[in-house]
């Protein structure tokens, strides 16, 4: 038993070791790359898309069940993004409450008739939508079978798109108004085919949201939405766009995602049997760009693109994390293959091999950690002075790199006020010791619940809309404004 | 001094002898610490810095009195003659921020103000009295690629003056986005020879984006200044820079090469091409062209085949289109390329409606439907 414990701390130190040199790296080049957009950003690039004849049109594609509460905003949010060529594609996926309903009456939308091509599978689609009133010309309403999750749905969005290259993202999310001119950006400024470009996301939970527009930016008050803007960032500022530098991005969130179309239908489109769709896709477009041997990028954009609904509560939170390490889960067993296959280069060498050590892994380490804790205290093995070095190790290592994310943000966007940043340093504190052990008890949970093949369906996050008493609700809105 | 030498000496040695595992914990937790201690005075400094920009930008804003002057000056109809504005220099300048950099910012917020009304000769004006063209010089010599690149934008959102040497320096700059900006900069800022960079495939990093930037850069010169792009169409190899001379070719109505652009079309075999052919010979008038557009069209790609309906559904004349429409739809078995047909039919002005309903009465299953489709006034393009 020794012998195994004295092992293990030594695995452990090494595997934290690794964990510094991987993640001050990714600051690094995440710095660099930073410093390459900053250099980078003109004046005149809104008046050149508006006058452009060369962009590329884009389809926004949400898919929604039962998202009555936020449904109107936010396509409204999406109608009134500044781009010149875009439409919204929004599939109900057999919503059991008044989503479609409030879609008709809001814009006036008719059931029509149409030739719908299912490029990929996806559960029977029933009708189309459109708007007799031509203010709402772009938008278009795919009301289907419930799939039972998010892929499906996505799917049947994808099928009725008709632009070369698709944005995905959850109804709830608020889009900001230039997200699609700072998505596609990378994709026309170089000459690799860029397949698809991830963009930062934050909370919209304490967010002042008027007629669907983000008009002032906050910090969530609520703990847990307050944790995962400090998540979001870590891995937004830090590891995607670290990963971006050397096209090694392994996910793009399923909450905004711009997709090579084309590819993205060669790829199979979303599996709808996937508890983690978005890195589901985003590996096989890798891998279907490898199989036919053609060069690839997947960009990641580090300005804010997008704002979503953060778990208010302890029990939501649960919900997220246990779907999100169940997909996890099942992404190794799916796609086992590409792991350390040198056929698959950065994706087999340095992206699955990185997941799977440093996240897939991580929340199992820990736990047995934790429980290699407590034995040796019963047995008291502890040797204090060395434990207590480790852990003030791992402490320091950890507020350092959220503090270098908070560095980053501000240099780049600034969003908040001097106050709010004081909070998010008190909160980056304490996250370790309060925070950071939930999230590996609901990982542990949603491996469990994956190998004991409990039963998963989307759509159950409850949308309670942001807290901030300032935020109007669209009704009936009137976009000529927007018209570019 | 000795002891603080003991002291030091006793830390190394207990270090020395620790085991690996602990002196590489020790080393990084140190780093660490003085990294955050770093990041703690950085952000103090950043805090400082951020509170003497503020106090700046708030005396700029309270002196208003340039911002006035300027916008009087800037967004004048007419350009006012350079020894009336000499003869007014020392009160413009008394009413002025002493500061060059200021001047030049308030010039660019005037810019995006009054984007319609701003008046460049005056900009020119102004820019010699205040000598802005040795400013910009010393600016695009700085050792810095950010001043470099951030002024380098400003002359060319202000369509300022700088002199062609100091330009050409960055011509071949190693930085491809600097190099590529200096070389925008040269179309609407070189006398000589702004269109050099065509003849050499103008970068060799040429994106969709470049193509932006320049056809926004031919916008705002002068008409009479655009050359004919047919000379560099068939020098250049990039599909991208090709496609632009193509489409600027149909915005400057140059109409004389609609027979250069067919047979070019029948030469290329990049389907991004031959679609900009297609588009910019529907700028140009499409009429004289559909008869041999219709004969290239079995040998094309599905892509190109769709942007030939798409351009040729325009022509409202049914005595040969509408039979090769229904020819083809009874070729075709894509979706779309099926769809754009069906509509190139179903708007064709005498007949197209009842062709439609013939094919309709034997269509069966999903043609059915897509004959609904075109129909259907809410899904019209």
């Amino acid at each position: 038993m020794d012998t195994i414990l004295y092992a293990y701390q030594y695995l452990i130190f090494f595997y934290a070791f690794s964990l510094v040199v991987i993640y001050t790296t990714l600051a690094i080049l995440a710095f660099f790359k930073l410093r390459q957009l900053v250099a980078k950003k003109s004046s005149d690039t809104g008046k050149i898309f508006r006058e452009s004849p060369f962009i590329p049109g884009i389809s926004i594609v949400a898919p929604a069940f039962n998202e009555e509460k936020t449904i109107i905003n936010n396509v409204f949010s999406m109608m009134t993004v500044n781009y010149p060529t875009f439409e919204v594609v929004i599939v109900n996926d057999g919503s059991k409450d008044d989503t479609l309903q409030l879609l008709i009456d809001n814009f006036e939308m008719v059931e029509t008739t149409y030739a719908y091509v299912e490029k990929i599978k996806t559960k029977p689609f029933k009708r189309i939508f459109k708007s007799t009133n031509p203010e709402y010309k772009r938008l278009i309403v795919v009301d289907k079978e419930n799939g039972g999750t998010k892929a499906d749905a996505s799917n049947a969005g994808v099928n009725v798109a008709k632009y070369p290259y698709f944005i995905c993202t959850d109804v709830d999310c608020v889009l900001d108004r230039e997200a699609l001119t700072k998505m596609v950006l990378p994709i026309i400024s170089t000459k690799t085919r860029v397949i698809a470009v991830g963009a930062t996301m934050r909370m919209v939970n304490s967010c002042r949201v008027e007629d669907g527009v983000l008009v002032e930016s906050k910090l969530p008050i609520r703990i847990f939405p307050l944790y995962q803007e400090i998540e979001y960032l870590r891995s937004y500022y830090i590891g995607k766009l670290g990963f971006s530098t050397i096209n090694a991005v392994h996910n793009v969130s399923g909450g905004l995602g711009l997709f090579d179309k084309e590819i993205a239908i060669g790829a199979g489109g979303y599996d709808p049997l996937s508890h983690a769709e978005d890195m589901d896709m985003t590996t096989r477009m890798i891998a279907y760009m490898i199989n036919y041997q053609k060069p690839y990028k997947i960009e990641q954009v580090p300005d804010t693109c997008a704002w979503t609904e953060g778990p208010p509560t302890f029990r939501v939170l649960n919900r997220q994390r246990t779907r999100w390490a169940r997909g996890l889960f099942q992404i190794f067993s799916i796609h086992k293959k590409y792991l350390f296959n040198r056929k698959y280069k950065k994706l087999g060498l340095i992206s699955f091999p990185y997941i799977f050590i440093f996240e897939f892994l991580a929340p199992i380490i820990e736990t047995v950690g934790y429980l290699a804790t407590i034995y040796l205290l019963i047995v008291g093995g502890i040797n204090w002075n060395t434990a207590f070095l480790m852990l003030f190790f791992s402490y320091i290592f950890g507020i350092t790199l959220s503090f270098t994310t908070l560095l980053y943000e501000r240099l780049l966007e600034h969003r908040f006020i001097n106050r709010e940043y004081f909070r998010l340093i008190l909160f980056c504190l304490i996250e370790p010791v309060f925070y950071h052990p939930l999230i590996v008890f609901f990982n542990i949970r949603g491996y469990i619940d994956y190998l004991t093949k409990s039963s998963f369906e989307w759509g159950t996050m409850t949308r309670e809309g942001t807290d901030n008493k300032n935020t109007k609700k669209a009704k009936a809105p009137s976009i000529q404004t927007i018209e570019v | 001094m000795y002891s603080i030498i003991n002291f030091f000496e006793n830390l190394y040695y207990k270090f020395i002898v620790m085991p690996l595992v602990i002196r590489i914990a020790i080393v990084i937790t140190i780093f660490f610490i003085l990294l955050l201690l770093f990041f703690a005075v950085l952000s103090l400094i950043n805090y400082f810095i951020k509170k003497r920009f503020d106090k700046r930008e708030e005396e700029r804003k309270n002196n208003s009195d340039c911002f006035t002057v300027l916008v009087e000056i800037l967004t004048k109809d007419e350009a006012i003659p350079f020894t009336t504005m000499q003869y007014d220099f020392e009160d413009i300048k008394s009413r002025c921020h002493p500061e060059l950099p200021d001047i030049v910012y308030e010039m660019l917020v005037i810019k995006n103000e009054f984007p319609s009304q701003f008046n460049y000769e005056n900009l020119q004006s102004l820019s010699r009295l205040f000598k802005l063209t040795d400013y910009w010089d010393d600016k695009l010599s700085d050792k810095s690629l950010r001043v470099k690149m951030e002024n380098l934008q400003t002359i060319i959102d202000l369509r300022a003056n700088i002199s062609e040497s100091i330009l050409s320096t960055l011509l071949y700059h190693k930085n491809s986005e600097l190099r590529k900006k200096a070389r925008i900069a040269q179309i609407h800022l070189s006398q000589h020879e702004p269109f050099k960079f065509f003849d050499e495939e103008f970068d060799k990093d040429f994106t969709v984006w470049d193509k932006s930037k320049i056809h926004d850069i031919l916008l705002n010169k002068p008409t009479q200044t655009i050359p004919n792009f047919i000379r560099w169409i068939p020098k250049v190899k990039n599909e991208n820079l090709q496609s632009l001379f193509i489409y600027e070719i149909g915005h400057y109505n140059q109409v004389e090469n609609k027979e250069f652009l067919f047979d070019f079309f029948k030469q290329t075999p990049s389907d991004e091409v031959k679609i900009q052919i297609v588009e910019t010979l529907h700028m140009l008038g499409i009429e004289s062209m559909a008869h041999n557009l219709i004969r290239q069209y079995n040998a094309c790609s599905e892509n190109v085949q769709l942007c030939i309906i798409n351009n040729l559904k325009h022509i409202q004349t049914d005595q040969f289109l509408l039979p090769f429409y229904v020819h083809a739809f009874g070729k075709a078995y894509e979706t779309e390329l099926k769809l754009a047909l069906g509509e190139a039919i179903y708007s064709s002005e005498k007949n197209g409606h009842r062709v439609i309903e013939v094919l309709e009465r034997d269509a069966k299953g999903f043609d059915q439907l897509i004959f609904e489709h075109i129909k259907n006034p809410l899904l019209l393009n």
